[in-house]
């Protein structure tokens, strides 16, 4: 048992961080510019505050049963038919969410790096590299992300950095904004990025010590966040809120524009799509994770390699359903909103059985 | 026999699976391949020139708009561009390192399909520096070239897009004796401009971003030819509506400078004073700072700006620059000198309605009530900077007078 729980405080934040820092990077500071204008950055860390909530209610409960993962006791707590149901939604929400993340891949990837080559080579190869890599345990899964995450960090932090010298103050005034309707839905648009930090549930009955959940999530999720902000704080002070929401991917606009001594060192877009590639990988390969997971879940068997094979058409078809880009983010918005009321609503729903369960219990002693 | 087998077959697997990595690149086009477009010019051709054009991107009988384009793409001879300096070969004076190709077209994208259909390489814009466009298209159509432009993954936001006074076409056919290469000329230059004070840094990019801004207006670098070879750079061509409506004088973009604050300082300015005759002074710092109010219901600006500077040039004059107090008087001249043309320049851009110092952005930061009250599109702001109160004060501080003493 304790040849198990290998998994450090560090080392799940790391896999939280990585799996949030993803193919919404590029995008991310429009949809901030459209909700909040000058004040995007804020609604950027409303986003973050409201995610971390969302992540606290599963994983203060998900602590209170530290060996098994979520899709076993909730069998327990609410009944075997409904805790199949309900693994069965969770399960093609990330079969679809890993399919939307590919092709959002493969359109940057066929619109900036690749225009000869076809999309669907892109993806295949993708979810590929992917498939194979899921094969491995959890052990495994959580030191390839350890291992990506400070080549990640580190580029996208220079790249902010750079950029940071030639921004206008001017153009991050008024910092905060009435919390109208758009601010709102801005700030839960933001939030469905940080939705992969469900996977907190694979890695809890691995960890060293599983009390300290909500805390490497915490310290996951604000990485990740403070990557975020920064990237909505550099684009919309160099660009300013008008341009920003011109742009389909502003973040990539900031690194072709960012420059080292007067032009020394330009095009730093090359460099970034090559680590943002790094980082779309390790975010598909979470979902992908729990997609082949949730899966062996449903089936009752032994491990995930099996399923991880037969994952992979699926996720490619979903990957190819959308007919253009705009579709593509439509639909990613619109899974967004699902996943977001089933994120919140099967913690509470799993809590109060829980707490209905223990008074019950309380009272019969 | 069986085992022979699965051994010859854990070799051969790998090595195919491996041999499919070593394909290459899909999109794997050599740099001999590639026609590079470093620079562009673009002006307008009248509407009779329809009938010459290609029908590449439609045919004759198609509906479309009456005005044509023509432009101009210098493109680099693959192995003639010279790398590094030279070594003095007898080709270099004979042999183009660029090769230029004039094209007409209805809109931008049509016009680089119409030379696409004459050349043989793919042509490709990564290594596109400098666009010159005529005044015309500037007072005309910026939208077409701002849409295609942004549109493109190929075109960097680092692009120096500049406004040309007559033809812009000239520029791509002027041999400058100081580069090879005549739009690296040009891009140098304009480079060198900024880093010694003499031009903002106003690339593509900041032209977009001014142009989107509802409390800015754009401007962009406007050039001029001079004796068919030499570029000078002719003062800012500035936009209203998304149209260039003005142009201002050269020293002007100093005063614009002044107002913004943009470091380092970089004109000299000449003039006669009282008693001291002739001075030049040079500004090698400049630093503003902008503060607004809202005075009965109007948007007030009022802007410190403060020079440091070292005397350049004195002649002509009855007394000599040898004290303090002679700087001083020095000092007042220069200011009540610039304060004219700061004032004049603001005035003249409240008259065309172009708010090139982006002083409605000073108002939508530190006044959002007000703003989000009165200002509704990007038009609301321009119409009301005409009538804004800008007040400036200006202060000039002399350090130096160079290695003569009086």
């Amino acid at each position: 048992m304790n040849d198990s729980r290998q998994i450090t405080t560090l080392r799940a934040a790391a896999v939280i961080s990585s799996t949030i820092i993803g193919v919404g990077l590029l995008s991310f500071p429009r949809y901030m510019a459209v909700a909040g204008n000058s004040a995007g950055p804020f609604v950027a860390l409303t986003g973050v505050l409201v995610s971390f909530f969302s992540f606290w209610l599963l994983a203060s409960l998900c602590r209170r049963f530290s060996t098994e993962s979520l899709f076993v006791f909730s069998r327990r707590l609410i009944g075997r038919p409904l805790a199949m149901f309900f693994t069965l939604i969770i399960w093609l929400i990330f079969m679809t969410l890993t399919g939307l993340t590919a092709r959002q891949f493969g359109d940057v990837a066929t619109s900036v790096l690749f225009n000869k080559t076809p999309i669907e080579a892109t993806i295949f190869l993708m979810l590929l590299i992917c498939q194979l890599s899921a094969r491995r345990n959890i052990i495994k899964f959580s030191y390839i992300h350890f291992f990506y995450l400070p080549l990640i960090i580190g580029s996208v932090l220079v790249t902010i950095l750079i950029s940071l010298r030639n921004v206008d103050l001017l153009n991050l005034q008024p910092v905060l904004t009435a919390p109208t309707a758009s601010f709102w839905k801005g700030a839960l648009e933001a939030s469905y990025l940080f939705q992969s930090s469900f996977v907190i549930t694979l890695l809890i009955p691995f960890m060293k010590l599983p009390k300290q959940a909500v805390r490497a999530g915490a310290i996951g999720i604000f990485v990740s966040g403070a990557v975020y902000w920064l990237i909505a704080l550099a684009c919309i002070g160099l660009f300013g809120a008008e341009e920003t929401k011109l742009l389909i991917y502003p973040t990539l606009e900031t690194a072709r524009s960012a420059a080292i001594g007067e032009g020394f060192l330009e095009r730093l877009d090359a460099l970034f799509i090559v680590i943002w590639v790094i980082s779309v990988y390790t975010s598909i390969y979470t979902t992908y994770y729990l997609a082949s997971y949730l899966l062996q879940n449903l089936l009752g068997l032994r491990d995930q390699r099996m399923t991880s094979s037969a994952v992979l058409p699926f996720v490619f078809v979903i990957a190819l359903l959308p007919e253009n880009v705009f579709e593509t983010y439509t639909w990613s918005l619109m899974l967004g909103n699902v996943s977001m009321l089933l994120l919140l609503g099967y913690p509470m729903l799993l809590w109060a059985v829980y707490w209905l369960r223990r008074s019950g219990k309380r009272g019969l002693s | 026999m069986n085992k022979l087998l699965r051994k010859i077959g854990s070799v051969l697997l790998p090595a195919a699976v491996i041999s499919l990595f070593l394909a290459g690149c899909w999109d794997q086009v050599e740099i001999e391949d590639r026609a590079l477009v470093l620079g562009l010019s673009i002006d307008t051709a009248p509407p009779e020139k329809a009938a010459e054009e290609e029908q590449v991107t439609h045919l004759k009988n198609t509906e479309m708009p009456k005005e044509m384009i023509s432009i101009t793409a210098q493109i680099a001879v693959p192995g003639r561009v010279p790398l590094g300096p030279g070594s003095g070969g007898s080709q270099d004076g004979k042999i183009s390192p660029v090769w230029v190709v004039t094209v007409l077209g209805h809109s931008l994208d049509d016009a680089m399909n119409n030379l696409q259909q004459q050349i043989a390489d793919p042509r490709y814009l990564v290594h596109l520096r400098v666009i010159v466009i005529s005044q015309d298209i500037a007072r005309g159509r910026m939208d077409d070239l701002d849409d295609y432009l942004r549109r493109n993954p190929e075109v960097r936001r680092r692009t120096w897009l500049l406004v040309s006074e007559g033809r812009a076409s000239q520029f791509m056919d002027v041999k400058p004796p100081l580069q090879r290469v005549p739009t690296l000329y040009v891009l140098s230059m304009m480079e060198k401009a900024v880093t010694s004070g003499k031009f903002p840094p106003d690339y593509i990019g900041t032209y977009w971003s001014a142009d989107s801004k509802w409390g800015q207006s754009a401007y962009l670098p406007y050039v001029a030819l001079r004796n068919k070879e030499n570029i000078l750079i002719n003062g800012l061509a500035y936009f209203s509506q998304g149209k260039m409506i003005n142009t201002t004088q050269p020293l002007e973009i100093g005063a614009f400078m002044a107002v913004e604050g943009m470091d380092p300082g970089g004109y000299s300015t000449l003039f006669k004073t009282k008693e001291l005759g002739m001075v030049m002074t040079k500004i090698n710092e400049r630093y503003t700072k902008a503060r607004s109010f809202i005075r009965d219901g109007k948007p007030v600006l009022s802007f410190d700006i403060n020079f440091e500077g070292d005397l350049d040039e004195h002649y002509n004059g009855k007394k000599p620059a040898d004290s303090t107090a002679r700087l001083h008087e020095i000092e007042r001249e220069f200011e009540r000198n610039a304060k004219g043309v700061i004032g004049r320049l603001i005035r003249q851009t409240q008259k065309d309605h172009a708010d090139i110092f982006g002083m409605g952005e000073i108002i939508r930061a530190h006044h959002p009530e007000y703003w989000r009250q009165h200002i509704h599109n990007k038009s609301d702001w321009e119409e009301l900077y005409g009538s804004i109160t800008v007040d400036f004060n200006l202060t000039l501080h002399l350090r130096r007078v160079g290695l003569k003493k009086t």
